[in-house]
């Protein structure tokens, strides 16, 4: 039986400067349940990233995770054993997730390897995979590097890979933010879609309110690396209570002609 | 008289291979636009469409294959060395990516000081100041002159690249994807800034983007690159309608100001786009 909730608590991430110790991350807490899309949103800066860095342990050097705990369905496990059994990646730049010199099918053999499964599960998995995020004719993107790819199609490749394992929950760190605005909606439309079949549970990272009102159902928003609020969608564009949420709002909705009631 | 014009610009890069023979890739085709003095022109497109390639023609860092481009009715080719200093002071572009845009050894008033020592007669002093108005005027503070890149975050950068671009005074900026790696606020707030100098001064602006929802907030005409040409061009006041089916997938692809079943009392049956009234 598939885990239903993932939850961190007491999430803190800080650094040291000059002997002095800075909060990047301050006690965040975050409920993701499967079948449901949660957005985390925040200025460039606020510790968005970080704290999903910091749950998948992938922090950059200098960062230190300084308390936290996560659970499964309320049982306490280990952030080591988060990353790639239970949550899966993807990230801002595909083309910079990639190694130039492998193809595509390089790739997917290292995810097989370090998820454990046969390496030799045959192509027909990967086809089958590639196929499912919509790409076209995957046998012959098995072939390519990343540099005769586009930015849509990298992308594409590594929401498949993220979903090789099967994992109930997918971190997504600004999915769609260096793409053009065709490309973005198909991306939305793929992630929408992992979550009505697959009901995974997804972690969106992300600063543009569009991509919010087309995806998500809870909203988390961040500032200085705190949770200044945090509601359902429908509430905080409805009647945002914090001022970096009306804010966001203001600035998105401005966009359209409209303001914040 | 248009400020800069392109006539008839064709323009390929050679793709060359270790393995077997290069390939020519066409990459503009016939492009004909010109932009006239205090307007704001959007060059909307997907990614790939040879926008950035007919910017580069534009301000000469290249010279197209076939076609000529115009700066106040010269031809680039033509121009003598004093009139290319007056194009280079004219026109000026910001691009997308700050941070490979600056030298992170020199410091943000080096780096806006650049221009004036090569295109003008300025002495230090004068430069000086003209940097702190000029940081000023992109609402940062003229004590960041001393300031090196990696000091200042993404947004505040931008402006630095901006306020490069308006140190020669100059009439035209191209700004190629100049907001696109900001977050939204900044990117309305940088657009703002620009529209305020534009008032002061008449500069013109060219626009280069994917996001009509910016278009039609800062832009008085667009138009619509699909393939390598232009496709549509319309003028912008307030909602723009696409006609071209380039232009239709960029127009459906916006993303939804509500989510979706919201039921805001004073938007209720409102589902229309409403965008603001931009300057015509």
């Amino acid at each position: 039986m598939a885990p239903s909730t993932l939850s961190i608590a007491n999430l803190t991430v800080t650094t040291q400067k000059n002997g002095e110790i800075r909060k990047l991350v301050d006690g965040l807490s975050l409920d993701i349940a499967s079948g449901r899309v949660l957005a985390l949103v925040g200025a460039s800066g606020s510790g968005k990233s970080l704290s999903c860095a910091a749950c998948l342990d992938v922090l950059p050097a200098g960062v230190m995770r300084q308390s936290g705990q996560v659970t499964l369905d309320g049982a306490g496990v280990d952030f080591a054993t988060l990353r790639g059994r239970i949550v899966s990646s993807i990230m801002q730049n595909p083309r910079s997730a990639f190694n130039p010199v492998m193809t595509m099918k390089a790739h997917a053999r290292e995810t097989l390897k370090a998820l454990g499964l046969p390496r030799d599960a045959g192509n027909a998995r990967l086809i089958a995979a590639f196929e499912d995020v919509g790409l076209e004719e995957p046998e012959h993107i098995l072939d390519l590097h990343p540099f005769e790819m586009s930015g849509g199609m990298l992308q594409r490749v590594m929401i498949a890979l993220a979903l090789l394992g099967d994992p109930p929950f997918l971190f997504a760190d600004e999915p769609t933010t260096d793409l053009d605005l065709v490309v973005q909606k198909h991306i939305l439309d793929l992630l929408e879609g992992v979550v009505m079949r697959r009901g995974m549970g997804i972690l969106l990272v992300t600063h543009d309110m569009g991509v919010v009102a087309r995806l998500a159902d809870d909203v988390a928003v961040m500032d200085a690396g705190k949770i200044v609020e945090q509601a359902p969608v429908h509430q905080v564009f409805e009647r945002p209570s914090h001022q970096i949420t009306r804010n966001l709002v203001a600035a998105h909705l401005s966009l359209y002609g409209q303001e914040v009631s | 008289m248009s400020l800069l014009s392109a006539h008839d610009i064709t323009h390929g890069y050679r793709r060359s291979s270790l393995l077997g023979p290069s390939r020519y890739q066409a990459v503009l085709k016939d492009v004909s636009m010109d932009i006239n003095q205090g307007e704001t022109l959007a060059l909307l497109g997907r990614s790939g469409c040879g926008k950035s390639t007919l910017a580069r023609l534009l301000i000469g860092l290249e010279t197209p294959t076939r076609g000529v481009v115009r700066f106040k009715g010269q031809s680039l080719n033509r121009l003598s060395s004093a009139d290319r200093r007056a194009m280079r002071c004219a026109v000026q572009m910001v691009f997308q990516d700050s941070i490979s845009a600056v030298n992170p050894r020199k410091t943000v008033g080096d780096i806006i000081a650049e221009p004036l020592r090569h295109l003008t007669d300025m002495t230090a002093e004068q430069q000086n100041r003209r940097v702190a108005a000029l940081l000023e005027s992109v609402e940062l503070s003229a004590g960041d002159a001393q300031k090196h890149p990696v000091a200042m975050s993404g947004g505040q950068l931008q402006r630095v690249c901006i306020a490069r671009a308006l140190a020669p005074n100059p009439s035209l900026v191209i700004l190629d994807e100049a907001v696109s790696n900001l977050d939204l606020l900044l990117q309305i707030q940088t657009l703002d800034l620009l529209r305020g100098l534009q008032e002061k001064s008449g500069l013109s602006f060219l626009f280069i983007t994917h996001d009509l929802r910016l278009v039609e907030r800062f832009c008085s005409r667009v138009l619509v690159m699909d393939g390598g040409r232009i496709v549509e061009e319309t003028r912008v006041h307030g909602q723009v309608h696409l006609v071209h089916p380039a232009g239709k997938l960029l127009q459906d692809a916006i993303l939804p100001a509500w989510p979706k079943g919201c039921v805001n009392p004073d938007h209720v049956g409102k589902t229309d786009r409403q965008p603001m009234v931009a300057n015509f």
